[in-house]
């Protein structure tokens, strides 16, 4: 096993750069908006994968050519562009189910991988799944991609995001690398001592090779042992801020190589971004499916939600983007901190939003996290804003989800980040308003209070800033083909209620 | 178009693909190099430096003792024994590396800068500069140890190195060899190259925003 993944790592690096997953999807684009000819639509992509490939190889026969590509690279992007978008794709006919052998071989893997690494393990026990990130990032999207083959799209969306949730949120101790990279886990386990303001001795499973790994929507870093990839772009941000570009300008090595990373970071998440958009808040965030989880246990109880008025939606985004903003100074106003660790008086902790994140609230204690148990910071933190602060917007996160479905996600500022990308990008929900009958089912099921798409009755694309493509509105539209979903050009799913009645 | 020619056509345009692509790979595995500049000493050199005693070992009196920092910013070993030293006729030259200089990016197991010191005479100084190469596919046999000495008694021993420094602006005069450095001296700005790509993703998202297809 570890022959074949040097080889994999060797021959298929270009494929784990976010230029060619960005190109393959652009190209795929451009063939399905402006070609005809299906084998047109097919060799385009190609030619851009051999014309990716000889370049990166001759980009790599430059030192720093390559070391900037290097800090790009990541296996997500390898298993998106060749496990999921080729599912996106490829015809639904009866050759589609040769494609399927491949997500069901990156399983295979995974699978050999772990008993591969239990067998070699030098202590005999469990010794949780040990497994390389690019064959359990593969086997994951393989599963998921075999499932959506049985699955109704409601199902098939709670499966996908349990599925994610167990990796992000388990990760950080069910899946490390190797058996090393366990034990050192273990050991930092041993330190039990609650702390609150301190970034704990956690390391993400992902944060290798000079790069860190992070993803749109809030993966905290402060799940059990580090979670599984560095975390949030709130994180990110702040990680910036708190770089020291007088020395990056006077040309010190250290600091010109963490801005290095950090910008490389930022790169690689709004390639992501700029695919995904928000669709990331709607299926991939462990926050809001913990959320969700709130909002299951409302229905389950029998209480009907209340819809947001215009003025609680407001305030929620407008709270987020000063909340978030003010965080993002303050973790600036930590590197101008004096030998007691304040700045004009006042404590301040090293990653200030995430000390009132309810992601940091939430995720290790739904991780198991031993050492990670919230404990309060004090009133001499900020004159207590911390304190103040955690409990408000913890308290917000479970009411809210309680009472109003996702009227969180309205103020969370790793959404908004999303958000920005919900025009203009990869992902649009498209609408025939000729079709529509005004009926407000979409606005009814929608998690985020939408009601745009039943009011538009002008343009196609109803894309708006707070949608999470969860796709309810197109799943239950009454109408056929009146919504759909597109994907890079290609319409994915469009509501089609004929065949849902049949369907029964 | 049936699926069938698809295909086809599909399966030819990957075989040809895989071609190029297998036939390329390999030219990652190079090594990487760098040429080495010696100069003598300055007062700066005995800061960073641990000092000690005079030396035990005997050196001829032309004989030199070179340490420098390697520091390139592409230099990146998981393994000590995958660097090398050449002098300009080729002939390899045993280092020793400084333990205590290893610095890491990530305190990974990856190595991005790190002290080394040889010895070497004045005449292969004189006949040009040196090559420190390092990559997966070289194996020497090199020393390490904790901290490399430094002997303030024997001052004109020591020469550093340097790779930064352009030849034309080196005074000849003071140097003991003739200098020729093969660097990029802007390597330090690659970092904003990141944000090229970034305005261009911001760029087209205002465009499709403006002119929806």
């Amino acid at each position: 096993m570890n022959y074949l993944y040097g080889i994999l790592s060797q021959y298929l690096t270009p494929l784990t750069s976010p230029f060619f997953l960005l190109g393959l999807i652009l190209s795929v684009d451009i063939a399905f908006r402006k070609l005809n000819k299906l084998t047109h639509k097919v060799l385009l992509p190609l030619i851009f994968g051999c014309g990716f490939f000889l370049f990166y190889i001759v980009a790599g026969k430059n030192a720093e050519t390559a070391k900037w590509l290097g800090r790009l690279n990541n296996p997500l992007f390898a298993v998106l562009a060749v496990i999921v978008v080729p599912a996106i794709f490829l015809p639904r006919g009866k050759y589609y189910k040769f494609f399927l052998i491949l997500p069901l071989l990156a399983i295979i893997l995974a699978v050999a991988d772990i008993i591969s690494q239990i067998l070699a393990s030098p202590e005999k026990g469990f010794h949780w799944f040990l497994i390389r990130p690019g064959y359990l990032i593969a086997a994951v999207a393989g599963i998921i991609v075999i499932a959506q083959n049985f699955l109704k799209l409601d199902k098939f969306r709670n499966f996908t995001r349990a599925t994610v949730l167990v990796v992000l949120l388990f990760g950080g101790f069910a899946f490390r690398q190797n058996y090393t990279d366990y034990k050192s886990m273990i050991e930092r386990r041993q330190n039990t001592t609650p702390d609150i303001m301190n970034i704990s001795e956690t390391t993400p499973v992902m944060r290798f090779d000079n790069r860190l790994v992070y993803i749109p929507s809030a993966p905290c870093r402060f799940a059990s042992d580090g979670g599984y990839v560095q975390g949030c772009i709130m994180e990110l941000t702040q990680r910036i801020h708190q770089i020291n570009f007088d020395k990056v300008f006077a040309g010190d090595p250290s600091e010109v190589s963490l801005l290095a990373i950090a910008l490389a970071a930022l790169l690689s998440v709004t390639v992501l971004a700029y695919i995904g958009a928000r669709w990331w808040c709607g299926w991939i965030c462990p926050l809001s499916t913990i959320g969700e989880l709130f909002n299951f246990l409302r229905k389950l109880i029998g209480f009907s939600y209340l819809k947001p008025t215009k003025t609680a939606r407001i305030t929620a985004v407008t709270s987020g983007v000063s909340l978030g903003l003010f965080s993002i100074n303050l973790a600036y106003l930590y590197t101008k901190i004096d030998k007691e660790g304040k700045f004009m008086g006042c404590k301040i902790p090293i990653y200030p939003f995430c000390k009132i994140c309810p992601g940091q609230m939430v995720c290790p204690v739904a991780s198991m996290a031993d050492s990670s148990y919230f404990v309060l910071p004090g009133m001499e933190w900020l004159f207590g804003f911390f304190k103040v602060g955690v409990v408000a917007l913890t308290g917000f996160f479970v009411i809210g989800f309680m009472t109003s479905r996702r009227i969180f996600c309205r103020f969370c500022p790793m959404g908004m980040f999303g958000g920005v990308f919900n025009r203009g990008a990869m992902l649009a929900i498209k609408k025939d308003p000729r079709k529509c009958n005004g009926c407000g089912i979409c606005n009814e099921v929608c998690p985020m209070d939408i009601n745009s798409i039943q009011k538009e009755m002008v343009k196609t694309d109803v894309s708006c800033f707070d949608c999470v493509y969860c796709a309810r509105c197109i799943d239950n539209c009454p109408q056929d083909k009146c919504l759909s979903l597109e994907f890079a050009g290609k319409r994915i799913i469009e509501s089609d209620f004929t065949k849902k009645m049949n369907n029964g | 178009m049936s699926y069938i020619s698809v295909n086809k056509m599909a399966i030819r345009s990957i075989l040809a693909f895989l071609t190029v692509f297998f036939i390329c790979a390999n030219i990652y595995a190079v090594e990487k190099s760098v040429l080495l500049t010696v100069k003598p000493v300055d007062d700066t050199f005995f800061d960073y430096t641990e000092q000690g005693a005079d030396p035990s070992m005997k050196l001829n009196p032309d004989q030199r003792i070179v340490v420098g920092l390697i520091n390139v910013p592409s230099f990146e070993i998981k393994n000590t024994a995958n660097t090398a030293l050449y002098d300009s006729e080729g002939r390899q030259i045993p280092i020793t590396i400084d333990k205590s200089s290893f610095y890491s990016e990530f305190d990974d197991s990856t190595i991005n800068s790190m002290r080394i010191s040889f010895i070497t005479d004045d005449r292969t100084i004189k006949k040009g500069p040196f090559r420190f190469e390092w990559g997966d596919n070289i194996n020497s046999k090199n020393t390490v140890v904790d901290k490399i000495p430094v002997f303030t008694t024997s001052k004109d021993i020591y020469r550093e190195f340097t790779w930064e420094e352009q030849p034309q602006k080196s005074d000849l005069a003071n140097y003991s060899a003739t200098l020729d450095i093969i660097v990029d001296d802007k390597a330090d700005t690659y970092y904003l190259w990141y944000l090229l790509p970034m305005v261009l993703i911001f760029f087209m998202l205002i465009i499709r925003r403006l002119f929806p297809a």
